[in-house]
Parts: C-alpha cells; structure tokens; sequence
C-alpha cells in the first residue's frame, strides 16, 4: 500500500502529504493530550460528562463519545468529529482546537448557559439542540473566521484543491515569515486567543508514552504507523481488540518516538508587520529625486 | 457433511448466502443503515470502532453484511475484509461536499483490488435528509462512477433514518446477485 503520495485531508478543508501528517502524529497527540488536561477541557463541553474522548475539530470543542454521535447527526455542515485515538490529526485542526477549546467555546456558542444539553436527553432532542445551537448564522461565521486563522497559523499547508499541483514544504515551518527573519526575534508564539495553553512545550507527555507502549517485535516492516493486523476479520472478535490496537497516541508516540520536530509552526505576526513597514519605506523613496 | 445439508437446504428454500462488506467514510452513516436493515429501527449509534456484522434476510438471499469502521486508521483494515466478497455497499454522505473526493479515492482503491474484482457496487448516496445533500447523480459524477470498467454497479439515494432507498438498493444487489449465480 503506497501512503506516501497520497494526500490527507483535514476536516477544516485543508490538504497535506499523508506521510508527513502520520510523521507528526506524537507531536500532535501530545499537545491534544495537554489540551486535554487544561480547565474546561477536562468535561465534555456538550453535556459536561467527564469523558473528553472525541472532539469537534470544526467547532474547537472536547465532547463525550455520546455527544460525538449527536455531532455526526447534525450533519457534516455544522460539525463534524474526532477521536484522539483512531483518527489522523493535522495542524491546521490542532492549532483551532488550542485557539478555541471549551471555555472559549462557552462565551462563543453559548454565553450563560452551561450546558448545550442534558445528557439524559434523547438523541433526537439532543441533535435538535446541536443543530440550533451550531447551526445559526451566526455561529457558522465564528466558526469560519477559527478555520481560517488556524489554517493561517498552522504555518505551511495548501488548500485541498491546490495540494495536487503545487509544491509543499512542510520542513520549513518559518516559511512565511523567511524574507524579514532578522526583524523577528524572538518570534512570537502563535496568538494565543485563549491564554490557557502553556508556553512550554508539553515535551514530557511523549516519553511516558513511549514507555508505555510494549515492544512489539515486527511492526517496522508494517505498511502505515498502524500496526496492521495480517489476520482475517474473523480474529478480531470485538470492538474492544481493535481498540488494543490504536491506545490513544502511545503507538504514535512509540512509533515515532524519535521524531521531535514541532508541527505546529509559530506565527511571526511581528515580521509580517516590519515587512509591511519596510514596503512602506522602500516606496515612499522618491528614486527620481535620489538618482538625478 | 452438516455444511453439505445447508448448502442443499438453503438450495432448496432458496436462500443462498451472500457476504456484502459495507465500508464509507466516517459518519457516512454505515451502522446506521446497517440496523435499519436488521431491526427496522434506528438504533443509537457510536462511532464504529472495529465492525459490525448482521445476517440480513431479504427475498431468496441471506445477506452477511459487514459493517467496518471508517475512521481513518480503521480504513487501512478494509482489506482484510475483501476475500470472499460478492456485494460492496458503499455509502457516502451527501452533505459532506468537502469529503466527497476522498470518499472518491477511498472507492477507486478498492476497486482496484484483485480481490473485489467480481464483487459488485452498490452505493448509497446517504443523508437525503439534510439542506443541500448531493443528489444521487452528483455523487456519481464525484465519484467518477463512469469511468468504471467491468463493474456492475448502481447508486440509490437514501436516508437511513427514514429507511428510505435502501430496500430499492437491496432489490438491486438481489436481483443482481442471483443472477450472477
């Protein structure tokens, strides 16, 4: 199976080279797993369980496995969602989920009120809520306007329609900011909407996974950074075998466990300005008057 | 020898077996439509993680449908299902226009695999239901349905939650399947 050439693409709509996204998957489930850890994230933000195993990587929340499934009845023009466990991350999602999460997500979606609904309810009043709730204009713009700075942010990364024909990079995480880097320093942490997100690098989660993970004999020669089971359905009996398979980010962890390079590039708000500046000198010269 | 008598008893009644693998992408509504076929109703789902598998009787066949989750570390495991298989269901949500192309490339891998060479295609052109679902004749022109080569092949728009289309789709893998025999 050839997973190198094919594209992945994020549910923000955007377009990456799949084998660099599964290359940055511990560092990416590393930072979901602090996110985690942090203030409201630790409940469900729909119903305030506290089981944070999926999350809506449109919408920027941590929700419960029940409310997951009121997300995918909703419909996939309001939300959509994610495990952290037997889904891909890219990026441009984790940047929105650290720009967003719950308690920011409060004062957007539902200022005042602290549930989106009760988890007794049933599925059916529950998608109603979400559909109103996530649904309205409203909601849908703030929900574009997180897309669209997160996909800034997140540093390289190409619309899904361009990836195909263009170029892509993804090892020059400063890309953007190259032309004025001497002004930039230090660069500035990505904007950091909602102030809760540390500023040091939640290096010591991926360690622990490692450790964590036994060492299974034979995986290297395996097709992706899954380990793919050889045997037929049969000898997956239950849902619960697959789950050995994919525990949460620790076979990432392991199976990259070397692989440090931070996937979440740092936005250089700071260059963008100067460079503006420097335009604005550059052009104000008069070069008639100097070259006389 | 008790294989022997139910292959000659489900010859007799006119019940042949038939293995149908159902695969989609995520929350393309695969469980969904998988127990609307068996129970008649709509269950609650969670996502699928690993598969789901019922025998479904319709008409003269018994339909051995496996339901395998397509999250994405999930659908790299497909390929362990295809051996054996007659009939692949594949189901697309037709609201979820930002997928569709992937929903495409997921497809045409399959396809090309040996194995599935003889099965046939069903897709359901899923969530009807929801503002501004792709009609059936979109999905197949996103999906490039056309272009395919020494397949049999038919797409029926549905909505799981209704049940609607997805008898009509199950007429057609009958029909196409007892003919094949």
């Amino acid at each position: 199976m050839s997973t190198s050439a094919s594209t992945f693409r994020s549910k923000i709509g955007n377009a990456y080279p799949k084998s660099e996204i599964e290359d940055q998957q511990p560092q990416l489930k590393a930072e979901l797993a602090a996110m985690k850890k942090m203030g409201r994230n630790r409940q469900c933000f729909d119903c305030g369980v506290a089981d944070v195993s999926w999350a809506s990587p449109k919408l920027g929340t941590f929700i419960c496995v029940t409310c997951s499934d009121v997300h995918r009845a909703a419909g996939a023009h309001i939300t959509c969602v994610k495990n952290f466990s037997t889904y891909l991350w890219s990026p441009d999602e984790v940047e929105l989920m650290r720009a967003v999460g719950n308690t920011r997500a409060k004062e957007i979606f539902r200022p005042g009120t602290d549930l989106s609904w009760q988890p007794g309810e049933s599925k059916e009043q529950k998608v109603r809520h979400c559909t109103k709730l996530y649904g309205t204009e409203k909601a849908q713009l703030a929900v574009k306007r997180h897309i669209e700075a997160a996909t800034a942010a997140a540093g390289p990364g190409r619309k899904a329609e361009q990836v195909a024909s263009q170029g892509y990079n993804q090892s020059l995480p400063s890309q953007p900011a190259t032309p004025s880097q001497s002004v930039c320093t230090p660069a500035p942490a990505a904007p950091d909407l909602l102030g809760d997100w540390p500023t040091t690098e939640p290096e010591a989660v991926a360690p622990s996974h490692v450790s964590s993970w036994p060492a299974t004999s034979g995986m290297g020669t395996s097709v992706g950074p899954w380990p793919c089971p050889s045997s037929a359905p049969e000898a997956i009996t239950a849902q619960h075998d697959l789950i050995d398979l994919f525990p949460s980010s620790t076979m990432d962890s392991a199976w990259h466990g070397d692989c440090g390079a931070p996937a979440s590039s740092q936005s250089c708000g700071k260059a963008a300005t100067v460079s503006s500046h420097e335009k604005d000198f550059w052009s104000s010269v008069n070069w008639d008057e100097l070259l006389k | 020898m008790g294989l022997a008598f139910t292959k000659i008893w489900q010859r007799l009644i006119g019940k042949q077996e038939m293995r149908i693998l159902m695969v989609g992408l995520d929350a393309a509504g695969k469980t969904t439509i998988l127990y609307k076929l068996k129970l008649g109703e709509v269950v609650t789902t969670i996502p699928t993680i690993g598969f789901n598998v019922e025998t479904v009787e319709y008409k003269n066949l018994s339909f051995t449908v496996w339901d395998v989750g397509g999250q994405d570390k999930i659908r790299p495991l497909w390929r362990h299902y295809y051996q054996g298989t007659n009939g692949l269901i594949y189901v697309v949500d037709s609201n979820d226009r930002d997928r569709i192309e992937d929903a495409r490339e997921e497809l045409n891998k399959m396809l090309n695999e040996d194995e599935m060479r003889d099965a046939v295609l069903l897709v359901f052109a899923n969530k009807q239901d929801l503002p501004n679902a792709m009609t059936a004749a979109e999905v197949t022109e996103k999906l490039g349905l056309h272009n395919l080569r020494h397949r049999q092949w038919f797409i029926q728009s549905a909505c799981a939650t209704t049940g609607d289309g997805l008898y009509e789709g199950l007429d057609w893998l009958s029909r196409t399947l007892s003919s094949k025999r």
